[in-house]
């Protein structure tokens, strides 16, 4: 069976992560926004980044702003 | 006192019964270790699941028990699934999951030049929570992704919230309760045409058609080359497609074949049930291959749909229509359907045998011969 790689961050890991990327006190301090639903993130709602244009997004842990960060999501 | 155990010797009874019971015990360890080899080898999904609920209890040891206990959870759940998928839909290649935490804030390449996404995923207290973000994300990556590139978005969204939903039901029922309240309901809450195409695929799926049919049609249509002017044309068929097969599942039994049928312009398949019963028994297997051999050059795709005791005979047809190069076998699937007589469902154990036309024709027809 083919296997995909799913790339993760563990809860442990996270503040390294963000500290790696450089986006953990614009985090703290309420700047960064969720690319789905514009909400703010916090430490506690993020749930995913990703690259685009130079720039690291992230994702709020509402699970639809997955398919929005995909180009999909709910028609009007 | 002494025991003779016919050694050459003779042991004290202390002696005797502590050799007696280390032998019991490496006999014991000898059978939970030929067993737990078994199971890893024969079921590695199931091995990766009970692996993941030990290391969890000595999760505090050592970061990398907390990550396997953490992944092998995921892995387990979702790599049983992709390989039932696969079993199911022949056309859909089995892919199963990994999961790679990023450590020590190393971020791979691949998520610069790919613009991969990074899940968050919380401790291994929260099972469901991290098996749900991780389904809907594997589900939406790896679930026809070539055939949903040129669909709506409601069309997309229908298909992963309804695979993903299934993933759940059948793996984890607290993930699927939690999938349900926080994604689910929202997402019909928020969309009407989402949530019909959800009871769409509900009655596919209930009458059985929806992993070996209709999943299996959408994956024929990843072959289409569709150009920006033809999206909403393409986006219309699919609609029509998932109608043609909501009145195939609404179908009584014995009804008139004429509606058995879809001729678009991306996708054209037929229905073909191998069911008469007085022709069946007698073997008679010329209506249905001259029948069969009549669609050629008309369809891209025929299903023969054959109940079990009809399997036979319905092999022998396409073993017919291959011999002379009409269609190729492209697989078969056996699975469980619902079919309405008298006004009530009745279950019936069905196969269905899937023809491909060696040369298709949907991709380079003009449009006027529709």
């Amino acid at each position: 069976m083919r296997v995909r790689q799913l790339n993760a961050v563990h809860d442990r890991d996270l503040e390294d992560l963000l500290a790696s990327l450089k986006i953990q006190r614009k985090l703290e301090a309420g700047e960064i926004k969720c690319s789905s639903c514009d909400k703010v993130v916090t430490l506690d709602s993020l749930g995913g980044l990703f690259f685009s244009n130079g720039q690291v997004h992230a994702i709020c842990d509402d699970l639809g702003c997955i398919d929005t960060y995909r180009g999909r999501g709910v028609e009007e | 006192m002494t025991v003779n155990l016919g050694l050459g010797g003779l042991l004290t009874e202390g002696a005797a019964v502590f050799g007696v019971a280390t032998m019991i015990a490496l006999v014991g360890l000898g059978i939970i270790f030929i067993g737990t080899v078994y199971v890893i080898a024969r079921q590695p999904a199931l091995a990766k699941r009970i692996g993941s609920r030990l290391v969890a209890l000595v999760a505090w040891v050592n970061a990398w028990f907390e990550y396997k206990a953490v992944g092998w959870n995921i892995e387990g759940h979702i790599n049983e699934y992709a390989g039932r998928l696969a079993m199911q839909t022949p056309g859909v290649e089995p892919v199963g999951i990994e999961v790679q935490f990023i450590t020590d804030g190393q971020v791979p390449e691949s998520f610069f030049a790919d613009g991969d996404l990074i899940i968050r995923l919380r401790d291994s207290g929260s099972r469901d929570e991290n098996l749900m973000r991780a389904a809907e994300t594997y589900v939406s990556e790896i679930l026809l992704p070539r055939s949903k590139a040129y669909m709506s978005p409601n069309q997309q969204t229908a298909l992963d919230v309804f695979v993903t939903d299934d993933l759940l039901a059948s793996e984890n029922p607290s993930a699927h309760t939690m999938y349900t309240t926080k994604v689910l309901a929202p997402t019909v809450m928020r969309s009407e045409r989402i949530g019909n195409l959800l009871k769409q695929f509900d009655l596919i799926h209930y009458a059985g058609y929806f992993y070996p049919i209709l999943l299996q049609e959408l994956a024929f249509l990843s072959e289409q080359r569709v150009v920006k002017s033809e999206v909403n044309e393409f986006r219309h068929e699919v609609y029509e497609l998932l109608d043609f097969f909501e009145r195939l599942a609404e179908r009584e039994e014995g009804a008139d074949k004429d509606d058995l049928s879809f001729i678009g312009k991306y996708s054209r398949c037929c229905i073909v049930i191998v069911a008469r019963a007085e022709k069946a028994q007698q073997g008679q297997t010329s209506p249905w291959v001259n029948y069969v051999k009549k669609t050629a050059g008309r369809f891209d795709t025929v299903y023969l749909i054959a109940r079990s005791r009809h399997v036979p005979l319905m092999s022998t047809v396409a073993r017919a229509v291959e011999s002379d190069g009409t269609y190729k076998v492209f697989g078969s699937r056996s699975y469980t359907a619902r079919i309405q007589k008298n006004g009530r469902w009745v279950v019936r154990e069905a196969t269905v045998t899937i023809l491909r036309n060696p040369h298709p024709i949907a991709k380079y027809l003009p449009s006027h011969a529709l």
